[in-house]
């Protein structure tokens, strides 16, 4: 039988509990117009189809939950950033009929301590997996727009160009 | 009779049937022909993103004109649901599966609730955020308004909730007065516009092509006759082979004559 790839591993709810230990921060947005909205194309190889971002912050991280589709469906992605670096990026959701293997530690372990570098770029090269290669893509979207809408809440680090 | 005239008889009857029988499946051969290329560049030529607006060829499939399942007035705009897709006006905003509970306009922002979800649209059309349960808000909502104060409400299975300005924050509230959006009927041409776009959207060109190739387009005598034209096709490819071995056959003993 085919194993089913599809499936919810765990609720953002849970994820910002877990993150900030049980009181998350009250939320805040990041509105997608003029250039963002250009670098957040650029970076996700389409038009967001959404104008805010929101997010949930404190004075050492913030945690984003953010959405891209594979193939067909949206996977479900939360991440955690510290000083630019990427400190957790676990799969929540995952839709998509196959390529679930990126839900895997094996593979998001990959994101950890990872940075953006010139153009928006990850600074470490992510290794794909044979068969999963869209959904590959989308985490790694998910990662530089996380990056980059970091780097514009800390207006003392120098955002990537 | 001799074997040698028995042969030239029965080779002169396969040339008349391989004529016949040829002629009699040219048309559907050309319908299997064309449609089969078609099919073979289905992403090319888009066929599975270009709809039948055809009323004769919709009503074959049994694709009547529909009727909206809930419609919602919000300022001069309407916000309604056909099936799943959801209108603002003529516009289409996209598929879902939750159910439309109200919409309201809220300074320039269009709200728009669903079972379990918020969407913020601006005045445009354009999706400003789609807020769900990880972004605060009740499941179960029953209805969605505005306060004496303009704040946006919501009622749900667990009572009522008040939204900050920002729509970020949710708070649970004890009941009070507000303005709750109502289903109302759209007007008229409205939804005479939104009933042919509705039904429009749900043929594809593909699927006609696809059944057009089968014969499935008529039904199990479809199915049949196109049964018949890849039986005729059998024939002609054998009878063409048989033909041209005799021919050969015949050649060779000419030129051994000789």
């Amino acid at each position: 039988m085919l194993a089913q790839a599809r499936g919810v591993y765990q609720s953002p709810e849970d994820f910002l509990q877990e993150v900030f230990a049980h009181r998350p921060p009250p939320a805040k947005v990041i509105w997608l117009t003029g250039e963002k909205k250009q670098k957040a194309t650029e970076i996700l190889g389409h038009k967001p189809d959404y104008l805010r971002v929101r997010y949930w912050a404190d004075e050492n991280r913030s945690a984003w939950i953010l959405e891209e589709i594979g193939k067909t469906e949206p996977i479900t992605v939360g991440l955690v950033i510290v000083e630019g670096k990427i400190k957790r990026l676990r799969v929540l959701a995952f839709r998509e009929s196959r390529g679930d293997e990126v839900r895997h530690d094996f593979f998001t372990r990959q994101f950890d301590d990872v940075g953006l570098k010139e153009n928006n770029r990850l600074d470490r090269h992510i290794d794909g997996i044979t068969g999963a290669t869209l959904s590959v893509r989308a985490l790694t979207k998910l990662a530089r727009l996380a990056l980059y809408l970091d780097s514009l809440r800390q207006p003392q680090t120098a955002a990537p160009s | 009779m001799t074997r040698h005239k028995r042969r030239r008889v029965s080779t002169k009857s396969m040339y008349q049937w391989h004529r016949y029988i040829g002629v009699s499946a040219a048309l559907l051969v050309i319908l299997l022909a064309i449609t089969g290329l078609m099919l073979n560049h289905t992403s090319e030529l888009a066929l599975d993103k270009s709809y039948v607006t055809s009323p004769a060829l919709l009503h074959h499939y049994g694709i009547d004109p529909p009727r909206a399942s809930s419609s919602f007035a919000a300022g001069p705009h309407w916000i309604s649901q056909w099936d799943k897709q959801l209108y603002l006006d003529t516009a289409p905003l996209g598929k879902f599966s939750e159910a439309l509970t109200g919409a309201v306009l809220l300074q320039d922002m269009l709200v728009i609730s669903l079972n379990n979800s918020l969407l913020i649209y601006t005045r445009d059309g354009e999706l400003i955020e789609k807020m769900g349960a990880a972004q605060g808000i009740p499941t179960g909502i029953l209805a969605i308004g505005t306060s004496a104060e303009n704040r946006l409400l919501l009622k749900s299975a667990n009572g009522m909730h008040v939204a900050d300005e920002a729509l970020l924050d949710w708070q649970s509230v004890a009941a009070a007065a507000a303005n709750w959006s109502q289903p109302s009927p759209l007007p008229a041409t409205l939804n005479d516009d939104l009933a042919r776009l509705a039904r429009n959207g749900r043929l594809s060109v593909e699927r006609v092509v696809l059944d057009l190739h089968s014969g499935r387009i008529l039904g199990n005598a479809g199915v049949w006759i196109m049964d018949t034209a890849a039986i005729l096709l059998l024939f002609l490819a054998l009878s063409g082979s048989w033909l041209w071995l005799m021919r050969l056959i015949r050649n060779r003993h000419r030129h051994k004559k000789h």
